[in-house]
């Protein structure tokens, strides 16, 4: 019985000499070892992606969703609208194509900047180092949604502690007060809600990148004379280049796809200063048209791709020419 | 005699202290922002409403008020809300941590066909918007519920299905940094010593990365902690995260600023206590793994 | 019982444009007990070789057999052999008795207490066994090797596999233990495969050594053999220290030209060169004698005083030669001098293959201090 059993298998690897595919154990180890992160990825990620490619196509909406397949097929339907200036979607598409454009590189610039800043005050000795330290991070661990609705209560016109401390201070006046939820100023306060969150992360970052920093390249620097900003210049940023490149590549493309900060934050409200995330989600889920949610998506998508190879390119290429940061 | 000199290392000195005294400023400034709006939730969840909405700038409490402690209870189920958080942002942590650490050894130890490829689609999954992928799951998950009888909207394992896989591609690449840095003849000498590959995986390496996998699990868990949009469509009625039952303190006749603020302090003391105790790990944890080039 | 065989072993990395082949169509042969080193410039691919003879590479060609039974597709652990790292890899969560216990944990079934006994008289050997409960990071290098010795010994393999275990170690503390572990060796008589960039640790230690380059076996050879009768002039520039003298030379009807000099062959000799006129002259440096009227015209460039001997380095022509010399020679730099070698110590390679066309009458096998009449 086991015999004809191991017969058989022997017969099988004989016939089915593919499979091995000419690689070696390790290869085949390594591809097991994957396998379970690809199987998830692919359900969750790649199939509803292509799939959702498939229903920018289409014209899926609240009503048909459940029998997606039966919706009809209209190719350019989604995308011609957004192009088109004359159509609801395509009158608003790139203005809030713009938003996200400012949205995340006034997050990447402030999160790198604040952060560095707080890397290199944390890079001293000082008492209460270590406090300082876990203090800083306290944003990037504290609930995010419960954080979110804390700068939401702190800029809310009326009551707001943003108004009240600009009236204390006597930039403004009691009477006119700043609405920060709406309109331009809605880009600023995600951006600053966004770079409060985030900036911890970098700073954690950049500063385990400065304590990398071998102490003798900075004891060559002294002995050739340096200065404090050329040993900084010539010293310490070209050495946090790596760090650097994946905190900016990060924070552009989760700036792009971040979607809590709008929607807890403006109140879903489509008056409000709209980044794409909100803007989609406005038309897929508020309006029901999930098609023009998913062709708004892949454009989304599309420019986040093009964007992180583009750094990705840009960055590889000045490290090749030795340039710093 | 000297004192050119003297006078020089004066002055120095006076401008060491100064770019000191500055220095100090500029992080007093930092921490200023970054504690401010703990400070805020902490003290308007201490106010009573009509507290709340009085002119002027008052940012303490003007008198001790924990009655907002007491209410929030009352009106939500927060309690349940928390523990589904627990368990959905526990459960994923886990699931995350066992299938990433397989993946992310794959990628620090070995040499495959398609390495490259892989890398690349897994750092592409980071950019897709979660709009557009949110309708094909829930189609999915219905077709799965009604062709199969597993239910999966609405349940524990729907959406912690989904954030483990979310969660996967950071933890893939946070833990290969850090079993970088362990040396590969460990293995070698395990593999040696009569383990299989998988053993020496297990008994050797994954004991000597836990500060990295504490870390990225303390990660893992925030994301999942803090998800809304996936949450809002696939956890609803019993398995509510505390991420979306805390927007219930937003009712369309106002929002309940002071028991909304009592409920987020409440909420963050774990998490900040979990990193506290963790602090030296996660840093540590955090930093062997993304500085290296 | 412990001999190892290689056979037609080929090891290639990558694939396509990019392959590098690493090990190429490497055959040996160990006895049971032998020692043999493995030597050769890094990137020779020994240790790859050694790494397949354990099992953590898999060889893309050829087969490995230990103890009459091929072992090329088995997993490290069926392979019984045990090996001693570069950076000893010891486990650092574990005490340096867990470090050595922990094989016969994994692939024995032998019991708790056995264990223990085997690991507490082994590290009686190796005189570790006050450190037995001390992690890694606690130990010096010099105990850290000794544990990842001791680790190896208490499995008791067929085969032992060392893998540069010596580089780590100061200059001192390595030429102690270099001679521990060829006693260590010779009592516990298991079959050792050594490798090694150190062509003393190769000379000393080895019953016999295997010289590789470029993925290529050039030699395989007792220690003299490989001395005195290296296969090329890869061999013979490799082993020995301070290396072998090349002088490029052309030969005609029994003349060495060089640029600096020519030297007469004898009959003899010459039946060895054949028609081609390139060769190399090899001389090793305590061959090359300092004569007031040698055949080689030098001119001194520097002296190194070692104490018991010095070495000078001169110029040939354009080459740079080394000659040792005895303690106290004075030579001031520029200084013109002659050196002078017997034919009977002089190397002749073909210039273009680099094989040996005539090799020194060094002995090939250790004698007895006191020949026998």
């Amino acid at each position: 019985m086991s015999a004809s059993i191991e017969q058989f298998t022997q017969s099988l690897r004989e016939r089915m000499t593919v499979p091995s595919l000419g690689l070696d154990d390790d290869s085949r180890f390594a591809y097991w070892l994957l396998l379970p992160s690809i199987a998830m990825m692919a359900l969750i990620h790649f199939i509803p992606m292509v799939w959702g490619f498939v229903i920018s196509f289409m014209e899926v909406n609240d009503s048909t969703f459940i029998d997606w397949m039966s919706a009809p097929i209209s190719p350019l339907k989604q995308y011609g609208a957004i192009f088109q200036p004359d159509t609801a979607v395509g009158a608003e598409f790139w203005s809030s194509l713009v938003e996200t454009f400012l949205f995340a590189f006034g997050t990447t610039i402030g999160v790198y900047v604040l952060g560095l800043t707080t890397a290199l005050l944390l890079n001293k000795s000082f008492r209460g180092k270590f406090t300082a330290r876990t203090l800083v991070l306290i944003p990037y661990f504290a609930p995010a949604v419960a954080t979110i609705y804390i700068w939401r209560m702190m800029f809310t016109a009326d009551t707001g502690v943003v108004n009240e401390l600009l009236v204390w201070l006597g930039v403004i006046n009691s009477t006119d007060e700043v609405f920060w939820l709406i309109g331009n100023n809605a880009l600023i306060s995600m951006i600053v809600v966004n770079i409060w969150k985030n900036f911890p992360f970098a700073a954690i970052m950049l500063y385990a990148g400065l304590q990398s920093i071998p102490e003798q390249l900075y004891e060559a620097a002294s002995i050739d004379g340096a200065s404090r900003w050329a040993t900084f210049r010539y010293v310490t940023l070209p050495q946090l280049k790596p760090v650097t490149a994946v905190i900016i590549l990060l924070m552009i493309v989760w700036s792009f796809i971040n979607f809590t900060i709008p929607y807890l934050l403006l109140d879903k409200n489509p008056e409000n200063g709209e980044v794409l995330m909100l803007f989609i989600y406005n038309f897929a889920f508020q309006n029901g048209d999930y098609s023009l949610g998913a062709a708004l998506s892949i454009i989304l998508l599309v420019i986040s791709m093009v964007i992180s190879y583009g750094y990705y390119r840009a960055t590889m290429q000045s490290s090749v020419q030795g340039g710093a940061v | 005699m000297g004192g050119f000199p003297s006078e020089f290392e004066l002055s120095t000195d006076a401008r060491d202290h100064l770019i000191d005294a500055f220095q100090k400023f500029v992080l007093g400034l930092i921490l200023t922002f970054t504690l401010f709006p703990i400070f805020m939730m902490i003290a308007t969840s201490l106010k009573s409403e009509s507290e709340l909405y009085r002119d002027g700038l008052h940012l303490l409490p003007s008198t001790l008020n924990v009655q907002n402690y007491v209410d929030m209870w009352a009106r939500f189920d927060l309690v349940g809300f928390f523990l589904n958080s627990l368990i959905i942002a526990g459960t994923t942590t886990v699931i995350c941590l066992t299938v990433g650490s397989l993946a992310a050894y794959a990628f620090s130890r070995y040499e495959f066909p398609g390495k490259g490829l892989f890398g690349l689609t897994i750092l592409s999954t980071q950019m897709i918007p979660g709009v557009l992928i949110l309708i094909p799951i829930f189609i999915l998950y219905i077709t799965v519920q009604r062709e199969f009888g597993v239910p999966m909207i609405n349940t524990y394992h729907g959406i912690i299905f989904i954030y483990s896989t979310f969660t996967v591609p950071f933890a893939i690449w946070m833990l290969r940094g850090y079993f970088d840095t362990i040396p590969a003849a460990l293995e070698d000498a395990a593999r040696i010593d009569g383990c299989t590959r998988l053993q020496a995986l297990y008994r050797i390496v994954l004991p000597l990365a836990m500060p990295g996998i504490a870390a990225t699990g303390m990660f893992v868990f925030i994301i999942a902690f803090n998800e809304v949009l996936f949450a809002s469509a696939f956890a609803n009625d019993g398995v509510t995260p505390f991420a979306i039952g805390i927007q219930k303190f937003q009712t369309s006749t106002g929002t309940h600023w002071t028991e909304m603020m009592a409920a987020a302090t409440v909420s963050s003391v774990p998490l900040l206590l979990i990193f506290g105790l963790f602090q030296k790990q996660i840093v540590s944890g955090l930093t062997a793994g993304s500085v290296k080039q | 019982m412990g001999t190892v065989e290689l056979q037609q072993l080929r090891k290639r990395f990558g694939s396509g444009d990019d392959a590098v082949v690493a090990v190429d169509d490497l055959s040996l042969e160990l006895e049971d007990g032998e020692f043999l080193v493995l030597v050769g410039p890094s990137g020779c691919g020994k240790s790859t070789t050694l790494r397949m003879i354990a099992g953590l590479e898999s060889a893309t060609d050829g087969d490995i057999r230990i103890g009459e039974e091929s072992v090329t597709d088995f997993e490290p652990r069926d392979r019984d052999i045990a090996m001693v790292f570069q950076n000893y890899a010891l486990y650092p969560h574990m005490t340096a008795r867990e470090n050595m216990a922990f094989g016969l944990k994994m692939n024995s079934s032998l019991d708790e207490a056995t264990i223990d006994d085997r690991v507490t008289d082994v590290a009686q050997t190796l005189s570790i066994e006050p450190l037995l409960d001390d992690t890694p990071s606690e130990l010096s290098g010099g105990q850290q090797q000794r544990v990842a010795l001791g680790r190896a010994i208490v499995r008791e393999p067929a085969v032992f596999l060392m893998d540069e275990p010596l580089s780590n170690l100061d200059a001192k503390l390595r030429s102690q233990m270099r001679t521990e572990l060829q006693a260590l060796q010779e009592t516990l008589d298991t079959t050792t495969i050594y490798v090694t960039h150190d062509q003393t640790e190769a000379m000393t230690m080895g019953d016999r050594i295997a010289i590789l380059n470029e993925g290529e076996l050039q030699q395989v050879g007792t220690p003299l053999e490989c001395y005195n009768t290296p296969a090329n002039q890869f061999v013979a520039g490799f082993i020995g220290s301070p290396s072998m003298n090349f002088l490029d030379v052309t030969h005609d009807a029994g003349t060495l030209t060089h640029e600096a000099f020519t030297y007469e062959l004898s009959e003899a000799t010459t039946e060895l060169l054949e028609d081609q006129t390139d060769y190399v002259m090899g001389i090793r440096p305590e061959d090359l004698d300092l004569t007031p009227d040698g055949a080689i015209d030098a001119d001194a460039e520097v002296v190194e005083p070692l104490g018991d001997l010095s070495h000078v380095h001169a110029r040939v022509g354009e080459t740079l030669v080394t000659a040792t010399v005895p303690a106290g020679t004075q030579l001031p730099a520029g200084e013109s001098l002659t050196l002078s070698v017997p034919e009977s110590r002089l190397h002749i390679f073909d210039h273009s293959s680099g094989e040996a066309v005539k090799n020194s009458d060094g002995p090939t096998q250790e004698q007895p201090l006191i020949a026998a009449e």
